[in-house]
């Protein structure tokens, strides 16, 4: 086992991880380029802004077999006219089917208007760069178990909003298992917050939280820094390794 | 051999059992009486309009406008025209309070104890796994919510109420639990919890969240459990009795009637 968890296949497999997210990542930091370099007066406009946007998101959900399942741009409040947020977000609805527009004010989501302590409004707001958040069950968008990518949108050094996607957690799963498998050792991928993704352990539950001596700590720098670079050994079979700019992380041999 | 095939039948009949359709209208109109009386939706609060509440709902422009039709003839929205125009909730406290009453007693004892059965089960098994999956900033997330609970009124007690639950079934990563958690909040909540009512059952209401998160930092399941199923047991318990006194204060010929 030992020698399975020291030799270069985790580190391989751990960046076939990472690059499995960087095209998706790369997508949403050209959706950010594309509304920060949008004219005032459409960036300043509710329908012209929508168009926008949806010139963007729309493809990505209308070629995507539901990896994507949903997309769009979330504006501060009170940034355009009209009441509260403005949200220009479409939902993956089935292949071959049209994507659904996220009503900005369902009718009995009154508690679920505000965003502002939504982690993934929160925290790409704070920093003021991008952010992986989940995997959560997301009951505002999708209702779906979910990771989402959060980008923040800045106008003359403001936020003025995040874009983003939902990555639904299923799809990856059937994308990340085969990369992992082949090691034949027990491969966990996890969030900065040890919360299992999937793994290649029967025993270990997809969201639960893995608990392992040390590995709160070992994980530390990802909460910090999303692209920090990570390889640490924990004790004597086990090796946990970050998965390119993700912030996620692979626990290798337990 | 007989016990086998009696089994495949019963499965069989569950397969073609009539699909529940007995009105989409009707059940948005449910919804929708069910959110304004809980007080989730708010007297004088903007209605979306029927185009995006047809969307949002995932019904036809029709059913929407049956349902809006439906409740403007019971007094509980009205549409105004016009530049500043839209749907509208009218409804006041005593309104509300006239309309989960009759509720109450359309129920019978064996619905509501079956209603606060089938929330206990979910409520109960979504506490039980947040748990043992709950991080640092699923409880930061759960405290702010309890902290900003506004307890002076039913609705934003109620409102407190729900949202704590919806946000523990998401911490116990279960998307299924989260949906059943949102279709019980809009079928079950405006009766089971009608005890909100009073100022001790609010009290007692940021108690339960209290043991909740307790048990939730201990990593103890069965504490985090027993925490929210008490609650729920103690708010039917109020309502059976509430309904034992609403009916007993009732004169004969009405309840008959």
């Amino acid at each position: 086992m030992r020698s399975v968890v020291m030799s270069s296949a985790p580190v391989e497999a751990a960046r076939k991880v990472g690059e499995i997210f960087a095209p998706l990542f790369e997508q949403v930091d050209g959706w950010r380029r594309t509304v920060e370099e949008l004219p005032s007066a459409v960036a300043g406009s509710p329908g012209a802004l929508d168009d926008a946007v949806a010139a963007f998101a729309l493809p990505a959900l209308r070629g995507g077999s539901g990896l994507i399942a949903g997309a769009g741009l979330i504006c501060t409040p009170a940034l355009l006219p009209g009441p509260g947020w403005h949200v220009a977000w479409w939902l993956f609805d089935g292949p071959g089917k049209e994507p659904r527009r996220l009503p900005s004010g369902a009718p009995g989501s009154d508690q679920l208007r505000d965003y502002s302590a939504m982690e993934w409004w929160r925290v790409p707001v704070r920093t003021a760069a991008r952010h992986l958040t989940g995997p959560y069950v997301d009951y505002v968008c999708v209702n779906d178990y979910v990771l989402t990518v959060t980008t923040p949108v800045l106008r003359s050094g403001e936020v003025t909003g995040v874009v983003g996607a939902d990555l639904l957690v299923d799809r990856l799963d059937r994308l990340v298992l085969p990369l992992l498998l082949p090691l034949g050792a027990p491969c966990t991928l996890v969030n900065a917050t040890a919360r299992v993704m999937t793994s290649t352990d029967a025993r270990r539950e997809p969201g639960s939280l893995l608990r392992m001596d040390g590995l709160t700590e070992a994980l530390l720098p990802l909460r910090q820094d999303s692209a920090a670079s990570l390889d640490v050994e924990l004790g004597d079979e086990a090796r946990v390794l970050s998965c390119g700019a993700t912030s996620l992380a692979v626990v290798v041999g337990r | 051999m007989s016990g086998d095939a009696r089994h495949t039948d019963a499965s069989l009949s569950v397969v073609f059992a009539p699909l529940d359709d007995h009105g989409r209208a009707g059940l948005v109109e449910r919804r929708l009486t069910d959110a304004i009386i809980s007080g989730v939706l708010r007297d004088g609060e903007r209605l979306p309009s029927e185009a995006s509440m047809a969307t949002s709902l995932g019904v036809a422009l029709v059913t929407a406008r049956e349902a809006l039709e439906a409740l403007r003839s019971q007094g509980l929205v009205v549409t105004r025209r016009g530049r500043d125009g839209g749907s509208f909730v009218t409804c006041t406290t005593d309104s509300a309070a006239r309309w989960a009453q009759r509720r109450l007693l359309e129920s019978s004892r064996i619905d509501l104890r079956d209603l606060a059965l089938h929330v206990s089960a979910i409520l109960g098994t979504a506490a039980e796994v947040a748990a043992d999956r709950a991080t640092d900033d699923d409880l930061d997330v759960l405290l702010s919510i309890h902290e900003g609970a506004d307890l002076r009124t039913a609705g934003g007690a109620r409102r407190a109420l729900g949202w704590f639950q919806l946000e523990l079934a998401a911490v116990s990563q279960s998307p299924r639990l989260v949906r059943e958690e949102m279709r019980l909040q809009s079928e079950a909540a405006p009766l089971l919890w009608m005890c909100l009512r009073e100022d001790a059952h609010r009290a007692r209401s940021a108690e339960s969240r209290e043991e909740v998160l307790a048990a939730l930092r201990r990593g103890d399941p069965q504490a985090a459990r027993s925490a929210v199923t008490s609650f729920v047991q103690e708010s039917l318990d109020w309502l059976v009795a509430e309904r034992m006194r609403v009916r007993n204060a009732q004169p004969a010929d009405e309840e008959a009637s």
